[in-house]
């Protein structure tokens, strides 16, 4: 929970500006342009810097520093190189797994996830795309309830965003996933959005108020689909406002379900 | 402290003679007070300090000054504690001043030379670009670098691989390692856009900058030769 938070960087402007949140398990994004505050306001949730002006409540606790987070939140930076520990992807997944005795099969995920060839590879050997996924896996694996990933689609391709979607499902059955990022597919699968601009919320709510917002479509854009799910809706009021709403009425008409 | 010392190296186009100075005589320039520096008495190191200072006052760069200051501030407790208490007062002074006058000018070396003229200017002399490549990838990496640092460390501790213990937090060899790693890819990717962008100095290329010698060059490099040349040959005659 965020209470009447506002923040700024030494010598700088307010970054963030009253900021109130009240955060329930799930899957939130947080969206808005660049420069909007996403990246702080995830630095303030992991405790890396302390409010200027209100309060941060995890878990019944008043954040003050990275002290109080420890084995409740996982951040994993917009550059994940810096996050992991190795050498091999495998080492990286049983020192988070020890980390906070976080009990998992892991050889049953590694095999639900088709990363079997990822996992004797050395980080330094890993693509871009690779090191991004390997870090969301070691971030869950940690198993603390709160997750908070930056930027973390950068570089995937369609198949590692689909196994990303995965790991944060999962994490979500145990907490809050809070993800930084403009990247619509990704947003349009949130269970909420959090809409900044300029420091402050601008709107909150599922993708299928969010993504149709004049305001959102003009600061963060929007995609084809996401276009046309807008004029279906405008012109016929179904019940299809999603691009995932979309696509699953789609299928069921494809499969003579309708 | 990493923050300040990003902000404090981070460029500022703005017209001053120390910024429309030749990149070339300001690197000379920075090596001799790193040199004088390290073989200075106390009263010349005063001396460089407050010409370094001046430099920092023509370059209107305080606010780096004040920033890199900042940075400073424990690392300069804690060598003067120990070197206090090991070769006494007058040692401490030397060493701390040492310390400033070197930072004061990479601070002031680094906020007004761009990278990529100083790369310019050193495969204009005939430097091979393998080498002239070498400064500004460096200088480039380091405000990343400072940032990684950070994110590593905070990121790390919540992975509960680094400990928070007093004065130095434990597993800062995993940081290291992480920040190295990265700053290799980052290298690599750098470097490739530099040599696609304008490095690889010849006619056909994009010529980014044109440089000159200014007054403000002459004056600089004979002064601070001249103190070198002083203070070699007061170490030598005594």
């Amino acid at each position: 929970m965020l209470k009447n938070v506002w923040f700024k960087y030494q010598n700088g402007d307010w970054v963030l500006k009253d900021i109130n949140l009240k955060l329930e398990k799930g899957f939130i994004v947080l969206a808005g342009p660049n420069g909007a505050g996403k990246s702080t306001l995830l630095k303030l949730i992991a405790g890396f810097h302390k409010p200027n002006v209100g309060e941060i409540i995890i878990n019944g606790h008043k954040i003050k520093n990275i002290r109080d987070v420890v084995g409740l939140v996982t951040y994993v930076p917009s550059n994940p190189l810096v996050f992991l520990v190795g050498p091999t992807v495998k080492s990286d997944f049983i020192r988070a797994m020890n980390s906070f005795s976080y009990k998992v099969n892991i050889e049953s995920l590694v095999e639900y996830l088709d990363i079997k060839h990822l996992v004797n590879k050395r980080i330094f050997h890993l693509s871009e795309g690779e090191t991004r996924i390997t870090a969301a896996l070691s971030a869950y694996l940690l198993g603390t309830k709160v997750l908070l990933l930056d930027e973390p689609t950068v570089g995937l391709d369609k198949k590692l965003r689909e196994k990303l979607l995965f790991i944060i499902s999962e994490a979500c059955k145990r907490g809050i996933v809070i993800v930084a990022t403009n990247d619509l597919r990704l947003a349009s699968r949130a269970d909420q959005i959090i809409f900044l601009n300029n420091g402050r919320i601008e709107d909150i709510g599922p993708p299928g108020k969010i993504l149709y917002s004049h305001s959102f479509i003009k600061h963060v854009g929007s995609t084809d689909i996401i276009e046309f799910c807008r004029e279906v809706r405008l012109e016929n009021p179904i019940r299809c406002i999603t691009p995932v709403e979309l696509s699953s009425v789609l299928i069921k008409l494809l499969q003579g379900d309708s | 402290m990493l923050r300040d010392i990003y902000y404090a190296f981070a460029i500022r186009k703005i017209s001053s003679p120390v910024h429309n100075a030749h990149p070339l005589t300001k690197f000379l320039g920075l090596i001799i007070v790193i040199i004088a520096s390290s073989l200075a008495s106390l009263s010349f190191l005063l001396l460089l300090l407050l010409l370094t200072i001046g430099e920092v006052l023509i370059a209107k760069s305080t606010s780096r000054l004040c920033r890199i200051t900042r940075a400073l501030t424990i690392p300069t407790l804690i060598i003067g504690f120990f070197s206090y208490i090991v070769y006494g007062l007058i040692r401490t002074i030397e060493i701390v001043l040492r310390l400033f006058i070197v930072a004061f000018s990479v601070t002031l070396f680094m906020s007004t030379t761009s990278p990529t003229e100083l790369a310019q200017a050193f495969e204009k002399i005939g430097l091979p670009t393998s080498l002239a490549i070498i400064p500004e990838l460096a200088l480039r990496l380091i405000p990343f670098m400072a940032i990684d640092a950070q994110d590593s460390i905070n990121s790390l501790i919540l992975r509960n691989e680094v400990k928070i213990s007093k004065p130095l937090p434990k597993g800062l060899v995993k940081v290291l390692a992480a920040i190295i790693l990265s700053a290799i890819k980052r290298a690599e990717i750098l470097a490739e856009a530099l040599m696609a962008k304008y490095l690889g100095y010849s006619k056909r290329r994009t010529i980014i900058y044109s440089f000159r010698i200014t007054p403000y060059d002459a004056v600089q490099f004979i002064i601070k030769l001249s103190l070198l040349i002083v203070i070699i040959f007061k170490i030598v005659v005594i």
